[in-house]
């Protein structure tokens, strides 16, 4: 009477398709939630990254401001060469430092202030070297 | 061992336990991503920072060694200055070796030492002998002979029976020190008003232009040095009308009751090399230095 109308096959098919729709729709809710989490680690460190940069910049600035002279400055900042396993550009213009990668849409800008000009660049990320060159400081990326 | 009816309920368990592990894994694996690239990114140095610390370092150590060489011969400025580089020689062995545990190369020497004139007046009034006659007869006239720096600069009001005017003229703007017999002290920026440093107080009084003290009391308004230009002139007005003394170091020629020559300012070289950074320059060091 308990059997009546269920055969060993059909209750193997019905078992296997709850168990697929209930790993399917885990799976699909893990992986939003980790293109989640990527994006928010990579803006994150989009944000670290420029200000890192912006304050190796006003940094390197002070050196200049505490000097009477210069004849050799350089100094190079350790970066990551991806940021959470994404590529990234690094643009510098005269009052601020752009990072951009296609990991996500928009990019992150952190100003910075300097007395010494600081010449436009733009990089992929990675080392830098900030040096100062004639009376500007010039960013690049580190050998 | 399952039956056969039992069959279901272990590949839904065994299902369940594959998406948990696909989860857990997929977590994991973010969370790895992040903090790898946050510890690389805590770790960077801030080899600028360092090497301006080693800079103010050598700048104070130099003033140090400026004051004391002055102190210990205030009338000879050949032994001042070979004072300093005795001072500033056996400070590069104590830089050498302290930095050399930090992975550092440093190396300083004296790049150029400077000589100006020490102004000073130990009583009498503001006034200037200006023919050497004997009588100080100019009430207007110039501490500095053109526009110059100077360092250490400090006055004491002792007597008298009006106002001096002490005025820092840069040539575009004037920061003017009023200074009355009474102990009053007054600081008038230009488009800003004046500040009453003191009103009033018992003779003697002390006012520090380099230190902005009167009286040993801090006074906001007399720094003023950093808002002139690099150079300006320092003229008295009324001089005449105080008595008093007064002394300071000038960076060129300058005038007073007496002048000797000392040294104003000591420019130092440094050389600092780590693995991150590559610096050789000069510091500039005057203590005592208005603007």
């Amino acid at each position: 009477m308990t059997d009546r109308a269920v055969s060993s096959t059909v209750e193997f098919v019905l078992t296997l398709a709850v168990a697929t729709a209930l790993m399917g729709g885990l799976i699909i809710g893990a992986t939003n939630m980790t293109e989640r989490q990527h994006g928010n680690a990579v803006e994150s460190q989009m944000q670290i990254v420029g200000h890192q940069i912006a304050g190796g910049i006003e940094s390197a600035d002070r050196v200049v401001a505490t000097s009477r002279t210069i004849s050799t400055f350089a100094v190079e900042r350790d970066l990551p060469d991806r940021l959470v396993n994404a590529r990234y550009t690094v643009e510098i213009t005269t009052s601020a430092v752009l990072i951009t990668t296609d990991a996500v849409d928009r990019s992150t800008r952190v100003a910075f202030d300097t007395e010494t000009p600081v010449s436009p660049t733009s990089v992929n990320g990675g080392d830098l070297a900030i040096t100062k060159s004639a009376s500007r400081l010039v960013i690049e990326r580190a050998d | 061992m399952a039956s056969v009816n039992d069959r279901g309920q272990v590949l839904l368990l065994g299902a369940i336990v594959v998406a948990v592990t696909f989860v857990t894994l997929s977590v994991v694996l973010s969370g790895t991503l992040y903090s790898a690239t946050i510890t690389k990114t805590a770790v960077a140095d801030a080899g600028s920072d360092h090497t301006r610390s080693v800079l103010l370092d050598v700048r104070d150590d130099g003033a140090t060694a400026l004051q004391s060489a002055v102190e210990r011969h205030p009338a000879d400025e050949r032994a001042q200055e070979n004072a300093i580089r005795a001072t500033v020689a056996a400070l590069d062995d104590y830089y050498r070796r302290y930095y050399a545990q930090r992975d550092a190369a440093v190396r300083i020497d004296v790049d150029g030492v400077d000589t100006g004139d020490y102004v000073s007046q130990s009583s009498g009034s503001f006034a200037y002998d200006g023919d050497s006659d004997g009588v100080r007869e100019t009430t207007d006239w110039s501490i500095t002979d053109g526009q110059q720096r100077v360092r250490d600069m400090s006055v004491t009001v002792r007597g008298g029976t009006g106002q001096t005017r002490l005025v820092f003229d840069d040539g575009t703007e004037q920061y003017t020190i009023t200074l009355g017999a009474n102990g009053r002290v007054e600081v008038d920026w230009p488009g800003t008003g004046t500040t009453v440093c003191q009103s009033s107080g018992s003779r003697p009084v002390e006012v520090d232009i380099s230190e902005s003290s009167v009286d040993g009391t801090h006074c906001g308004a007399l720094a003023f040095g950093s808002a002139l230009d690099s150079t300006y002139d320092i003229r008295v007005e009324d001089g005449d009308a105080i008595d008093g003394s007064y002394r300071l170091t000038t960076e060129r020629n300058a005038r007073g009751t007496t002048t000797t020559q000392r040294v104003y300012a000591v420019d130092i070289a440094v050389s600092y090399r780590t693995a991150a950074v590559d610096y050789d320059g000069t510091v500039s060091t005057a203590p005592g230095e208005i603007g």
